[in-house]
């Protein structure tokens, strides 16, 4: 009552109810659940049975198989895609299983028309009746109808990917199971079904695959077995096309030969024979093979051709065959055909067997098969086993086998481009570059076969490179790519020696040198990096000084088999420490030739500056062609294949020290030589480390100074006490040989201002003496004891300026200081001189009859001794000598030796008095001449010394007379002026800093002045001159006081001063400008001082600390 | 049965840098090249593999101060006849000398 409740609606005509057929429906698919849960509680129960009785006999897989599948097809129905998936999957475990148990293998099936072509994802296409044989089903049917309902299952999933992944574990499964059964199935009934399992798989996974729908790597990974489908199923194309003889259309190249040589002839039971209608296309054949050239590489290259085929094809054929002897396969082997095939192989003998000869088999089949009747017989078997015509037709011409073969290579190469597997997508283009290549489409064939050798190249796979970088030349020498074929020139070159045979690589070589010769069209540099390598020689770098010029030798690496000429060579230096513009270029203009092997070659080496530096590019010219190497060799082949190498630190080549002194010049002497007297003035040159061979000393004289004589130029060599230069002396002793080791001395050229230095001097310190004359165009003056006044230093400075060029092309200058970046700046000597004496008088007693006592002091001035034979005296106007009036005082004073830096005295008597007569042109002479005759023996090395020209010349007892005149000025006595100045006292309180006071001067006329008559005598001119900085002066520091021109008159000049300083300063002084000094008379004669008194405390005058 | 097969050791950037030809059959001129193909394809899986597996070792390490330097690189066996044990202790093999030598 219940369940019709259940099951049963009321349905009111009149007046349904609102939710009636909600009702209805909900209820109907109720029941519909309900049934379908009840028929598979049903099913699943009969299975369970089943299964368990599985091992029982009277199990039968039919049985099972239908219940199964009936789940399985209620699954489907309702959209129970997993579930149903799941049913088939458990059949064919079950299938699989049952087929193996022994004697229950039945019929393997395959053998009907059409049973080549794949039916794995067409459940459909064979009705399942014909599958079943008694309680079994035929395996080649049944495994793939089993595979069609999963995989159409999958495609409802939407799993196109697991549809490829498992249909090509079944293809490759399928495949060994079709070659366990090959005996019985027709002639290369494999091959063929896999190609078109593989094509049907391709075509439904692709066309039911959307990108970008899944993870990227899951979509790569459908690629990846896109290409190998692909790949598979161009495998099995190749092996058919090669059975039927287009194996000389195939490329030899790796890939072809990895997967044809290693795949197993078929195995059919017996070889299919020659039908006997086929005479016309044996011939056909024949004549093919004939035709057939073997394929010329470029170059010349002469290389074994890699295997197409496990075997050869006419051995494996005739020993398929029955009643095949091995005398008659010889016969055949000798054919022309067979060394036309396969030049370089030798027939083997030895490894043949006989097989049993099937029953049945005509009587032709004891004949051994020629090649050409070999193929004609694969062709007419695989038409007989191949149904689909459009495959058929793919082997009906070389034109349609090619078609078909670019189609399978482009599928693999693009879907293995798409998937991660990289290597097999650019091999597969070098496949099809073979084929443009053959066809004549040289771009697209260069263009791919770029890729292959980049990728080989890249990973440093020699061997496969060598294969194929040969079409890549090729290629680009057809397509005029002059850039490219010579870059691919050198890569072979660059490649491993062992590849190629000397003459190949000298063919490789002249290709680039005729090029290089010619005419290019567009000139490119060439990368000869892995061709060319460089490096510097072993050993520390070359050190050189700043600013230095050298030879750096560089070692060359030529990898051309033979000799190569290079029309100029660069090569550039970097230096380490900055980037920028650290580069420089060395070049060689002449031709250099290299040798196959290490060469060693030299470069000019211009200056460069301070640092270390590495080599950069190589860079040169083959006749027309510029190249460029940035290849560090390692130091020679044994390094080559050191692969970490290339991350080694570049090692400095040459090291350019920071500026430092290389030399020193410096005065010899520093104490002062005579004035206006020829004198030597040395100069050491000290080479410090340094080499100063055709060194060149320019030198210019300041003013007031000139080298007397040019030849007279001398140098010697110069014992220094510094331990430095004993080194350098020692060695360049020994660099020089013994024969220049004593030479020390020579006598040198001055030319032009330049002095080139003896080779002698190179590296030893030496001492130049050059011969200048100071020019002093001064008289020397005396000066009294009472106002000593020497004469500044400065006076008798005079400068030599030197400039010292050495170094190995001059190119070094010698400067003074070394941080200067200047190279022109030059070194200027300071000489002094001086007068052998320095003169001061004094009056030593003034005797009652008017005579005075002069005496004159001499200061000698030099390190010399000077000896004074003469002296004597020209008076001034108003004095004159007392006795005679030769002016001289005793001779037997004379001659009289000064030792340096001593004082020695000469008296003269004179009065003061007119002069005579004869004297009159004297009388304007305001001062007096001291005249000294004297000579002079000193050494050039310590200081003044004889002049010039007058020690070679003289004997010892010539007079070196030299004369000596200085100028004195004598004052008359306090009398006998005309003015006297008087500085009056100052007030008895003292004097305090910033209190006024007043400095008083009284001058009064002694006598009246008689040269002065015409001149405004009644006034006189004063000047007060005070050091501003101890004084502070109020009005006028100088004027015009009114004087009277009467003997006695007298004026008072008062000036106010403020004193500035405390201490004991000199007070401002009075002058008289008009007035000669000799005829004033000052008291206090002499500068005094006076004392002033720190200011008195007081509040309002403060100085601030 | 005459074996052969080709030992390679290829750098971290898929350079070859060691390679014997081993086996008891006799060396054919043109199997060089053969085996450097089959191993140069072979590098698509086995670097696809290190992805998946951790089967494959994998040998990296930092040099520490330069004194032992560990280079990570492959070792790939072409062979001809199926024999995983031996394969298994050849590799032992070379791993251990490679590492002996290495840091020397």
């Amino acid at each position: 009552m219940l369940a019709l409740e259940y099951k049963c609606c009321k349905f009111d005509l009149h007046s349904p109810e609102v939710n009636f057929w909600e009702d209805l429906e909900s209820k109907i698919v109720e029941c519909v659940r309900n049934t379908l849960d009840k028929r598979v509680q049903f099913y699943e129960d009969e299975i369970r049975k089943l299964s368990e009785q599985r091992f029982m006999p009277v199990w039968n897989f039919c049985n099972f198989f239908i219940l199964k599948e009936s789940l399985a097809f209620m699954f489907e129905i309702v959209h129970l895609h997993e579930d149903a998936l799941r049913e088939y999957f458990e059949l064919e475990i079950c299938y699989t299983e049952t087929v193996k148990i022994p004697g229950k293998q039945r019929d393997f099936g395959g053998l009907e028309h059409g049973d080549d072509q794949a039916t794995l994802l067409n459940s459909g296409k064979k009705p399942l009746t014909q599958i079943v044989q008694d309680d079994s089903f035929r395996e080649f049917e049944f495994r793939q109808y089993l595979f069609a309902c999963q995989s159409r299952l999958l495609f409802k999933l939407n799993r196109p990917l697991e549809v490829a992944a498992r249909g090509f574990t079944f293809i490759i499964n399928f495949s060994k199971a079709l070659s366990e059964h090959e005996n019985i199935l027709p002639f290369c009934m494999r091959e063929v079904w896999v190609i078109s399992a593989c094509t049907d798989l391709i075509n439904a996974t692709a066309s039911r695959y959307s990108e970008g729908l899944v993870a990227p790597d899951i979509e790569k990974e459908f690629y990846r077995l896109q290409g190998d489908l692909y790949s598979q199923c161009r495998t099995k194309f190749m092996r058919l096309a090669y059975l039927i003889g287009y194996g000389t259309n195939m490329e030899r190249s790796p890939v072809n030969s990895a997967s044809l040589s290693m795949l197993p002839w078929p195995k059919p039971a017996v070889w299919p024979s020659v039908p006997p209608d086929a005479s016309s296309k044996v011939l056909a054949k024949e004549k093919m093979i004939l035709q057939e050239t073997p394929a010329v590489k470029h170059f010349g290259i002469q290389r074994k051709p890699l295997p197409l085929e496990p075997s050869f094809l006419l051995r494996e054929a005739n020993r398929r065959r029955a009643s095949l002897s091995a005398g008659t396969m010889l016969e055949i082997s000798g054919s022309d055909a067979m060394s036309k095939m396969f030049p370089s192989h030798k027939a083997q003998t030895s490894s043949m067997t006989r097989t049993n000869s099937s029953p049945g088999l005509d009587s032709s089949i004891d004949r051994p098969m020629r090649l050409a009747e070999i193929y004609v017989a694969a062709e007419y078997a695989l038409q007989s086993t191949i149904s689909d015509p459009e495959l058929w037709k793919s082997f009906s011409s070389v034109k349609e086998f090619e078609q078909k073969y670019l189609e399978l290579t482009k599928g693999a190469a693009d879907n293995y481009h798409r998937s991660w597997w990289k290597r097999h997508g650019v091999v597969l283009d070098g496949e099809i570059a073979a084929v443009c290549y053959k066809h004549g489409n040289y771009d697209l064939a260069a263009k791919s076969y770029e890729k292959v050798c980049a990728l080989y190249a890249g990973e440093g796979w020699q061997d496969l490179l060598a294969e194929v970088l040969p079409n890549l030349a090729d290629c680009q020498k057809i397509l005029n790519d002059e850039a490219g074929y010579l870059s691919s020139c050198v890569r072979l070159l660059s490649l491993d020696k062992g590849l190629f045979l000397t003459k190949e690589r000298q063919a490789f070589q002249s290709k680039v040198i005729r090029l290089a010769h010619s005419e290019m069209k567009q000139p490119v540099p060439l990368d000869v990096s892995s061709l060319i390598t460089f490096s510097g020689n072993p050993g520390p770098p070359i050190e050189l000084c700043d600013r230095d010029p050298g030879i750096l030798s560089v070692t060359v690496w030529s990898g051309f088999p033979d000799d190569i000429t290079l029309d100029s060579l660069s090569l550039t230096l970097m230096a380490t420490f900055q980037a920028d513009d650290g580069i420089k270029a060395l070049r060689s203009s002449t031709a250099i030739v290299l040798k196959p092997g290490r060469n060693t070659i030299t470069l000019d080496l211009p200056p460069q500056k301070p640092g270390s530096y590495v080599l950069g590019v190589l860079t040169g010219q083959i006749g027309h062609l510029s190249f460029r190497s940035h290849s560090f060799s390692k130091g020679g082949p044994a390094d080559t294949d050191d692969f970490m190498s290339l991350e080694k630190p570049t090692r400095p080549i040459l090291k350019v020290f920071k500026p430092r002194p290389l030399v020193d010049l410096a005065a010899a002497v520093s104490s002062a030589l005579l004035i206006n007297e020829p004198q030597w003035v040395g100069i050491i040159v000290r080479p410090i480390n340094y080499s100063l061979k055709g060194a060149v000393l320019h030198i210019d004289t300041g003013p007031g100074l000139q080298i007397k004589g040019s030849r007279v130029i001398e140098m010697e060599s110069y014992a220094d006490s510094s331990d430095d230069s004993t080194g350098v002396k020692t060695n360049g002793a020994l660099e020089n040989g013994p024969s220049t080791a004593n030479k020390d001395f020579e006598q040198l050229t001055l030319h032009k201002g330049r002095i080139e230095f003896p080779d002698w001097a190179s590296n030893m310190t030496s001492i130049l003496w050059i011969p200048v004359r100071g020019i002093g165009e001064k008289l020397a003056r005396g000066s009294s004891s009472a106002a000593p006044q020497r004469t500044s230093i400065v006076d008798g400075m005079r400068t030599i300026a030197l400039k010292l060029e050495f170094g190995i092309s001059h190119n070094q200058t010698f400067e003074r200081h070394c941080d200067s970046l200047s190279p022109s700046q030059v070194f200027t000597l300071a000489v002094h001189f001086t007068d052998p004496f320095h003169v001061s008088t004094r009056v030593a007693d003034k005797c009652n009859d008017g005579t005075l006592l002069l005496q004159v002091i001499l200061h000698s001035e030099v390190k010399a001794k000077l000896t004074i034979h003469d002296a004597w005296l020209d008076l001034q106007d108003g004095f004159v000598h007392t006795d005679r009036g030769d002016g001289r005082p005793t001779s037997g004073f004379f001659p009289l030796v000064i030792s340096p830096a001593s004082r020695a005295g000469i008296l003269f008597s004179i009065r003061l008095g007119k002069s005579d007569a004869e004297d009159v042109a004297r009388t304007l002479q305001s001062e007096s001449i001291l005249n000294i005759r004297y000579g002079i023996s000193g050494n050039r090395s310590v200081g003044a010394h004889p002049p010039v020209g007058i020690e070679h010349s003289a004997t010892e007892d010539a007079k070196q007379d030299l004369v000596f005149r200085s100028a004195l000025i004598l004052q008359r006595p306090v009398l006998y002026p005309c003015l006297a100045v008087g500085f009056l006292p100052l007030p008895s309180g003292g004097l305090r800093v910033g209190q006024l006071v007043t400095m008083k001067w009284r001058v009064e006329r002694l006598k009246d002045f008689e040269t002065e008559v015409s001149k405004n005598h009644d006034e006189v001119l004063y000047e007060v001159n005070a050091n501003t900085e101890n004084w502070m002066i109020a009005g006028r520091k100088r004027g015009h006081a009114s004087l009277s021109a009467m003997q006695g008159s007298r004026i008072e000049i008062s000036i106010l001063c403020v004193p500035l300083v405390a201490g004991y300063v000199r007070p401002p002084q009075l002058g008289l400008p008009d007035v000669d000094e000799a005829n004033i008379s000052c008291n206090p004669p002499g500068p005094h001082l006076i004392c002033v008194l720190p200011p008195a405390l007081s509040s309002s005058f403060c100085i601030p600390a | 049965m005459a074996t052969t097969a080709c030992f390679i050791i290829v750098s971290r950037n898929d350079i070859p840098i060691y390679e014997a030809e081993v086996g008891s059959a006799p060396k054919r001129e043109d199997a060089a090249q053969l085996h450097q193909f089959v191993l140069h394809a072979a590098l698509d899986i086995v670097q696809d593999l290190a992805w998946t597996t951790s089967a494959i070792h994998l040998i990296y390490s930092i040099p520490p101060n330069d004194s032992v330097l560990f280079i990570p690189c492959r070792f790939m066996l072409l062979h001809d006849s199926r024999n995983d044990d031996g394969i298994k202790s050849f590799f032992q093999e070379v791993h251990e000398l490679y590492i002996k030598v290495d840091s020397i």
